[in-house]
Order: C-alpha cells, then sequence, then structure tokens
C-alpha cells in the first residue's frame, strides 16, 4: 500500500513536470518567433527615407524659389525632385507595408503624406504654369516696351500715349523688383487712361500697343499670383507631416523594441525555468533507474536464491526419504541378517538331526521286525499295547513324518540362506555376483505373494535364464532393485486376471548383462510413464506406496552402476522392464 | 518516507525558482514600460542622409547657362534594362494580340516612320473609331513628367492600361490578353524565364514600358551643338534658336525633352477653343482629370524632339505644318505675332532636334 502510494506520487510528479515542461517549450517557440523579426537594417533604412523624403521636400521648395528667380532655365530639376520624392514614399511605403496594418495612426500618417504629396504636385504644376507665362511676359516686356516706346517716339501725335507707356515701363519695372499693390494700382490708373485715350492712332499702333498692353495685363495678374502659388507651396510643404510620420514611426518601432526586449526577457525566463524543469527531471530520473537496476538486480537475486532453495530443499527431501528407505532396507536386512543367522544354528543342527533320527528310527523299526520274527507271540501286555499304538501305522508314519520334517527343514535352510543372500550384509559392498541366484532369491521371498487370491489365480514366473558372468556390483542394491521391480510387477495385475504371468529374463549383449522383466498386466498410462522415476510419484493409493522403489532403482542402477534402465508400456497389454549393468564395471 | 521528504523539498525548490523568475519577469516589464529610451531616436537623428536620384534628369542640368539640356547616348542605353525584357516589350508593342480584333497593336498608332506617332489628326482604333486626341509620339516619352495629353498617369506602366482597355481604341481586356498570349508557347517560355509570374498584366506592363525606355533619340545635331560643337548647327539654325527664346517658346518648352516637363493652358494670351469653335470634351484638358476649373484647356506642353517628323500638330491634330503651329503658339501662348521670316528661321531650329533612335539617325 505504501509502496503504491510512494510510486503514484513520483508517477505524478513527473508528469507534472512533463506538462509544465512542454507548455513552456511552446511558449518559448512562440517568443523566440516573437523576438527575431526586428531587422535592424531595415529600421535605419526607413529612418534613412523619412531623412531623404524631408530633404526632397526642402529641396522641392528650393528648386521652386530658384526657378522663380530664373536660376534655374527649365523644369527638369523640379521634375526630377518629384519623381525622387514620389519614388521614396513608394519605397517608404513598401517598408513600412508590414506595420501598417497593425498601427492605424502610421496608416494615417501615409495616408496624410500621401494626400499633401497629391496637393503639393498640384500646387507645383499650377506654379510651374504660371511662372511660365509671368518669366515670358516679364522677358519680352523690356524689350517690347523699348520697340514700342521708340516708334511711339517718332509720331510727336502720340506723344501723350507715350508718356504714359514710359510710365508704365517705369511702374512696371519697379513692381518686378517690389511686389507693393501701391504700385499695382498707379499700374491699373495709368491702363485705364491708356484706354481711355480715343484711339485716334492707326492701325499701325494697334498691335503692338495691345501687345504690350496684355503683357502688362499679364504681368500684373501672374506676378502676385505666382508669389501667392510659391507660399502656398512653401505652405503646403509635407516637412511637417514627414516629421510626424517619422516620429509615429518611431514610437511604433520603440514599442516594438520594448516589447521585444520584454519577450526577450521572458525568453530568457523560460529558458531557465526549462532547464531547472529538465535538470529535475534529469535528477529524478536518475534516482529512479539506479532504483530499478538494484531491484532489478534484487529479484534476479531473489529468484536465483528462491530456486536453489526450491531445489535443495527438493534434494534434501529426496535423500530424507532415500535415507529413511535405506534405514528401512538396512534395518530389514539386518533384521533378515539377524534373523537368519540366529535360524540358521538351531536349522542346522535340527536339519542334522533330524537325518540323524531318521536314521536312529529305521534301527528302531528295524530292531522291532527282529523281536517279532524271533518271538511272533508276545505278552498279552504287548499285545495290548501294540494294538493301543497301531504299530503298523506308526511304523508306516514315523518314516514319513520325518522325511517330512528332513523336507521342512531344508526348506528352511534355503529360506534362511536366501535372506543372506539378499541382505548380504555379511558381505563387502561390491562383489562379483551371479545376478540370476540374485533373482531367484528375490522371487523366494515373493514367493507367498503369488500365490493365488480371491480375485487372482496364481501368478506364473516364467524363467528365460542365460548363464550370464558374474559381474562386480553392490549385490544388496541390486537384490533390493529386483525386489522393487518384481513388487510392482505383481501388483501391475488388475483383479479379474486369468493368466498373470511375469518373464524374467537375462542374458549378455555387447558390454551389458540385460536383464528384462515383463508382465502381461495393465500396463502404465502413457501420460505418467515419464514421471515414474520421479521421486514421490505414486499411482499408489496414499499411504500405500512411498514413490521412491523406481528412484531409488533408478538411483542404483544409472548413478551408483553406471547402468541403463527403461521402461516400454503399452497401456492394456503390459510393461518390459529393461536393465543393462556393464559387464565391467570399473 | 525520507524519499518523500525529498521529494517534497525538490518541488519546494522548483516552485520557489518559477516564482522568483516570474516575479523578476514581471518587474521588469513594468519598468520597461513606464521608461522610454531616447538613444535610438539620438541616433537616428545623426544619421547622414543622401538624395538619390530618381530620373534621367538632374539640378545640376537645370543651372546651365541654356535651358535646353543635350541628351546624351547615356540615357538612351540605361544599363539597367535587360535586354531580354526589352525585346520581349519589343514584340508585345507590335502584337496585335493585345487588341480586341487582333487588328490594333501599340506600332499601329505609334509607328516607327511617323516620328513614333500617328500621321492622322486622329488614329484609327477598335473598327475604325477615331480616337479624341492625337497621338503622341511614344519616342522619349520615359522623359515627360506624365503621360497622355491630359497627364492622367506618371508612369509607362501606368500608361499601358489606357489604350488597351479603351473601347475606342484596342478595346480588350487582361483576361482576354492573358489568356491568348498563354496559348503561345514561345510567349509562355519567353514570360518564364524573365518573370516569376508568368503572363501577367503587370509583367506585360513591365515588358513595354521597358522597351520603351529604349526609345530615347540622343545625339540630335542641336545636341551636338549644345555641347560644344559650334559647327553642328547652321547659323540659320542658331538664328531659329535665338528667336525660340526671344519669343518666349522656351519658357515651356525648355529641360532635356525640350519640353514634356509641365502643363500649360492652350490659349494663355488669347482663347484658342473660341478662335478653333466646336470644343469638345477631350479638350476640356487636364481639368477633365483634375475637375479643377483654372485647369480647363491645360495640357502637358508636349516634347519638341522630333517634332519635324510628328505632323500634325497640336492636341487635336488639326495642324498640319510647323510653320502653322509656331504662328499659333506666337498668337495664343506667347501673345506675339511672328513674322515668316522668324517662323522660318524657328522651323530650321525645330529641325535640329531630330535625333537618333538605337544609334541610327532619323
Amino acid at each position: 500500500m505504501k509502496f503504491t502510494q510512494q510510486h503514484f506520487s513520483r508517477i505524478s510528479s513527473r508528469l507534472i513536470v512533463i506538462v509544465i515542461s512542454g507548455f513552456l517549450m511552446l511558449l518559448l517557440t512562440f517568443l523566440f518567433g516573437q523576438t527575431k523579426a526586428l531587422n535592424i537594417n531595415q529600421h535605419y533604412q526607413i529612418i534613412e527615407l523619412f531623412r531623404g523624403l524631408e530633404r526632397t521636400d526642402l529641396a522641392i521648395i528650393n528648386d521652386a524659389l530658384k526657378t522663380q528667380l530664373s536660376v534655374f532655365h527649365n523644369y527638369d530639376a523640379l521634375v526630377a525632385d518629384r519623381l525622387t520624392f514620389h519614388s521614396q514614399l513608394i519605397e517608404l511605403k513598401q517598408m513600412l507595408s508590414p506595420f501598417l496594418s497593425t498601427n492605424r495612426l502610421l496608416q494615417q500618417k501615409l495616408e496624410a503624406l500621401e494626400a499633401q504629396e497629391l496637393e503639393m504636385n498640384a500646387l507645383m504644376e499650377d506654379f510651374k504654369s504660371e511662372n511660365a507665362i509671368l518669366q515670358n511676359s516679364i522677358n519680352y516686356f523690356p524689350k517690347g516696351m523699348e520697340d514700342l516706346l521708340a516708334q511711339l517716339s517718332a509720331d510727336a501725335s502720340q506723344s501723350q500715349l507715350e508718356a504714359l507707356f514710359e510710365n508704365v515701363f517705369t511702374e512696371i519695372l519697379r513692381y518686378n523688383v517690389d511686389n507693393n499693390p501701391d504700385i499695382t494700382s498707379n499700374i491699373e490708373q495709368l491702363l485705364a487712361r491708356i484706354q481711355a485715350l480715343p484711339m485716334s492712332h492707326s492701325d499701325v499702333w494697334q498691335t503692338p500697343v495691345d501687345h504690350i498692353y496684355r503683357h502688362t495685363e499679364t504681368i500684373l495678374r501672374l506676378q502676385p499670383e505666382v508669389s501667392q502659388s510659391m507660399t502656398r507651396l512653401a505652405n503646403a510643404s509635407t516637412g511637417d507631416i514627414i516629421e510626424q510620420f517619422a516620429l509615429a514611426y518611431e514610437d511604433h518601432h520603440r514599442h516594438l523594441t520594448q516589447l521585444k526586449n520584454r519577450y526577450r526577457l521572458w525568453l530568457y525566463i523560460i529558458a531557465m525555468l526549462l532547464m531547472v524543469s529538465s535538470l529535475y527531471l534529469a535528477w529524478n530520473y536518475r534516482n529512479a533507474a539506479a532504483l530499478r537496476k538494484v531491484n532489478l538486480k534484487l529479484g534476479r537475486l531473489v529468484a536465483e536464491r528462491t530456486k536453489e532453495l526450491k531445489q535443495a530443499l527438493e534434494q534434501l527431501k529426496t535423500s530424507q526419504a532415500q535415507l529413511i528407505q535405506a534405514e528401512k532396507m538396512s534395518a530389514l536386512g539386518q533384521l533378515s541378517a539377524g534373523m537368519a543367522h540366529e535360524i540358521n544354528n538351531p536349522i542346522n543342527f535340527i536339519h542334522g538331526n533330524v537325518q540323524a533320527s531318521e536314521q536312529y528310527s529305521q534301527d528302531c523299526l528295524e530292531l522291532l521286525s527282529l523281536y517279532e520274527q524271533h518271538y511272533p507271540h508276545p505278552v498279552e501286555d504287548i499285545q495290548d499295547f501294540i494294538k493301543t499304538i497301531d504299530l503298523d501305522f506308526l511304523r508306516e508314519d514315523w518314516s514319513k513324518l520325518l522325511t517330512s520334517m528332513t523336507k521342512g527343514t531344508s526348506r528352511v535352510k534355503q529360506i534362511v540362506d536366501s535372506l543372506r543372500n539378499f541382505s548380504r550384509l555379511d558381505e563387502s559392498e561390491y562383489k562379483s555376483v551371479d545376478l540370476n541366484e540374485g533373482l531367484d532369491s528375490t522371487l523366494l521371498l515373493l514367493n507367498h505373494r503369488l500365490a493365488p487370491s480371491a480375485n487372482l489365480p496364481s501368478i506364473e514366473i516364467v524363467k528365460a535364464y542365460s548363464e550370464l558372468p558374474a559381474i562386480l556390483c553392490n549385490p544388496g542394491a541390486i537384490n533390493q532393485v529386483f525386489m522393487n521391480i518384481l513388487s510392482n510387477a505383481i501388483e501391475a495385475f488388475a483383479p479379474g486376471h486369468t493368466a498373470p504371468t511375469i518373464t524374467i529374463a537375462t542374458g549378455t549383449e555387447a558390454e551389458h548383462v540385460v536383464l528384462t522383466i515383463s508382465d502381461n498386466g495393465e500396463g502404465i498410462p502413457e501420460d505418467i510413464q515419464a514421471k515414474i522415476f520421479d521421486p514421490f510419484f505414486t499411482s499408489k493409493p496414499v499411504g500405500q506406496g512411498t514413490g521412491l522403489g523406481l528412484t531409488v532403482s533408478y538411483q542404483t542402477i544409472v548413478e551408483a552402476h553406471n547402468g541403463l534402465i527403461d521402461v516400454t508400456s503399452a497401456p492394456g497389454e503390459g510393461t518390459e522392464l529393461r536393465i543393462r549393468l556393464p559387464l565391467n564395471r570399473l | 518516507m525520507l524519499k518523500a521528504r525529498r521529494r517534497v523539498r525538490a518541488a519546494v525548490v522548483l516552485f520557489s525558482c518559477v516564482v522568483v523568475l516570474l516575479g523578476l519577469g514581471l518587474s521588469i516589464t513594468w519598468a520597461h514600460r513606464t521608461t522610454g529610451s531616447v538613444r535610438l531616436q539620438r541616433f537616428t537623428q545623426s544619421l547622414p542622409v543622401s538624395r538619390p536620384a530618381a530620373s534621367g534628369l538632374s539640378a545640376s542640368d537645370a543651372m546651365g547657362r541654356e535651358p535646353i539640356v543635350p541628351l546624351s547616348a547615356r540615357l538612351a542605353l540605361e544599363p539597367s534594362l535587360d535586354p531580354r525584357k526589352v525585346a520581349l516589350g519589343n514584340r508585345l508593342f507590335h502584337e496585335t494580340q493585345l487588341s480586341g480584333n487582333n487588328q490594333i497593336s501599340c506600332a499601329s498608332c505609334h509607328k516607327q516612320d511617323s516620328g513614333g506617332a500617328d500621321e492622322r489628326p486622329l488614329s484609327l482604333g477598335f473598327e475604325g473609331q477615331l480616337s479624341v486626341l492625337n497621338a503622341p509620339t511614344v519616342w522619349n516619352s520615359s522623359l515627360n513628367f506624365r503621360q497622355f495629353w491630359d497627364g492622367r498617369v506618371a508612369t509607362l506602366e501606368e500608361q499601358v492600361d489606357e489604350p488597351i482597355l479603351n473601347p475606342r481604341e484596342m478595346n480588350t481586356s487582361w483576361e482576354a490578353i492573358v489568356s491568348e498570349l498563354n496559348q503561345n508557347d514561345d510567349y509562355v517560355r519567353t514570360f518564364r524565364q524573365l518573370y516569376p509570374t508568368g503572363i501577367q498584366p503587370a509583367s506585360i506592363r513591365d515588358a513595354i514600358a521597358t522597351y520603351e525606355r529604349t526609345l530615347v533619340t540622343p545625339n540630335a545635331r542641336f545636341d551636338h551643338y549644345l555641347r560644344g560643337d559650334k559647327t553642328a548647327i547652321t547659323d540659320e539654325e542658331k538664328a531659329g534658336y535665338q528667336r525660340f527664346k526671344d519669343y518666349g517658346c522656351v519658357a515651356c518648352h525648355h529641360g532635356a525633352n525640350v519640353g514634356g516637363n509641365m502643363f500649360q493652358r492652350l490659349g494663355v494670351m488669347e482663347d484658342f477653343f473660341l478662335a478653333r469653335g466646336k470644343v469638345q470634351t477631350a479638350d476640356l484638358g487636364r481639368m477633365n482629370i483634375s475637375g479643377r476649373p483654372r485647369d480647363r484647356y491645360v495640357f502637358k506642353v508636349p516634347s519638341l524632339r522630333n517634332v519635324a517628323l510628328t505632323a500634325p500638330y497640336l492636341h487635336d491634330g488639326s495642324v498640319e505644318t510647323l510653320e502653322e503651329v509656331i504662328s499659333i503658339m506666337g498668337q495664343y501662348q506667347l501673345g506675339r505675332e511672328i513674322p515668316p521670316d522668324d517662323v522660318t528661321l524657328l522651323v530650321k531650329f525645330l529641325q535640329t532636334l531630330t535625333g537618333e533612335l538605337t544609334g541610327t539617325s532619323l
């Protein structure tokens, strides 16, 4: 519980840091985009364009003045100025285009400047047109007037007209120098007087007088107009608007710069935060990684230890069971050996004495026969006793009795020999023995189990022994194996089996002695065939089998004697066990 | 337990870092809002400013002793002009597909053998319709301060739209032109080589205007004279130039293009239209554009370069000879009567203004 809580809190805190880092990274990308766009060269270009426009604006006024004062003899400079101004304005507009959509003030200033440019263009064109006419009249006037006055002076009748024109001449020259309204009215009065004169002069005068008259009028009309145009032009100067425009732009740029500086600061902060969070993550991760590594190692160790312990436990259990079995077998061996030893002596002298008794009884009976021959009619007492003991039956039965006793003692002797042979306790561990003998001894011990029972007729033992060379082995252990295997074979028959048979064959094959013990019993189910040698595996009801019989057999044959043991079984048909022991164990 | 405590401590450290840095950011942001930077202003005020020249014309030419400025080959051979664009513009200038009936090209009214103009008083446009004004010469048009008699557009590029879209003249649309040119693989390939956008109104305008900028006629005999070759023109022609100045023609016809740099009313000294009669809308001139009464009868002063080749004269093409137009100018513009001898001299002078086109004498 505690572990899962800790685990959860670690995962969730790391998740939060990862989410925060992701958010910070997004913010970082945004800020990066916000801080990189400002191009300082472009800014200087724009500033330079503003300054250029101001200069061009001044140049326009300057050049217009020079034109008015006849410093310039043509308008090419004015045209060039306007073109320069226009192209500078277009360039400025292009450079400012990214900011115009967002900055209303800049947009307004640009529109104002464009409107002012149009206004100024119109004023300029008016000035150029008027100035051309005025200059032409001013240029023409002195020569035209001189020509007219010369002509007039030749004609005495026109002296009054001549005087008036001379006055006009003087006044106009004055007027050209000083645009005084008083002079204007003077000239207008003079012109009115000329008009008022009776047109007595001939047509010869009409045209030159008209020309001078019209040019004088033109000068009078255009001189103030050109001055006014010039004033309007100067007033319409785009200088103020350009200055305001430039200030608006500089404000805009300063604002942008400040914004970008702020963004840059945030960029720095976010970067720092990211670094902190990544450090935290790295630190956290390193701890977690180390922990995981240790855990893994620990887990592996635990698993190894568990496996080892399990194996050890199993071995312990097996060896304990084997020890118990061995103790059991050893006790059985000792018991049987003791029994054999204890019985051996009495049975020996019983057996010997029975034989002697038989001799003695023969002797006695022959003596009795001799008595009957020589004394056919004994005393009555004897005849009565003979009748009582039924001497004829006694004579007959006694010898039979003794023969039977001899047989019995022989059998006991045989059993005792088998017991001794089976346990072999009296012999050294390894010994050269005839395995056929061992088989026979074991069979003898199992004899009682071959007898017919309620459900099963007697089990037939078919012996197919070949002559075997003596082999070096531990006869007690080997006999124990025979005992286990034959016991299993005897138990292999299901109740109701009609002809239970166990076939025991012995022989040699190459370097091995081969013993085959087969039965025609139930066989071993296929699914357990592989397990029959496992310790504690038994198909018998609980408590009846130890599950160690075949295990011990396997260990004895394979491990202790370097032999082989294998089982072939067909369920329902029977089981065959083959044991192979090397002829030369060493 | 110990580990959990350490994690809590790390979280607290992380959190306080966040708080401190955020606080720092906010405070500096606040501080920046209240103080402005004046350094930039000072810096920008100290920047040097250059005054770029936007055209071939310059103030130094205006300050010369003579009101007319020689036209050199330098102007004709602007190195910035891409010869491939010039060639394309030349082809488009002669392309009848730029008209609604595929019969009229720019060159139909701006003829090489008529001084870059039309020998007719009014040009024949779409299906024989007459234009309202006399076709001005395309030659040296790049030196004009504005285009058309009424100066309605400022650039050669803008000029292209007018005759093409005018129903009396070429009577077509950009859609039609673009689709027709797109059917010509050669045009498609050439445009793609020269313009990233391919065949578009803007690229067509640019090509034509680029070509027109090469139609400058420098090295007239009078140019040689102005550049110091005193034998380039005859004494009579020199006398004609003197009359040109004395009579005041030069008041409006001056500069590199001998005109083409200002507007002037036709009929300054006397009412020209009263004498001519039948005033049409087109005769109102610049007033049609500006709407100002004072711009009535105001037209762009035409260039006098190659004027001997561009008859007939005036905005309505009503005058057939130079002699006549000189007299009209004297009477209505200058308030002078010019004697026939002087007219002859003036004509002789005007003939010295005929220059070379792409190196060939005209």
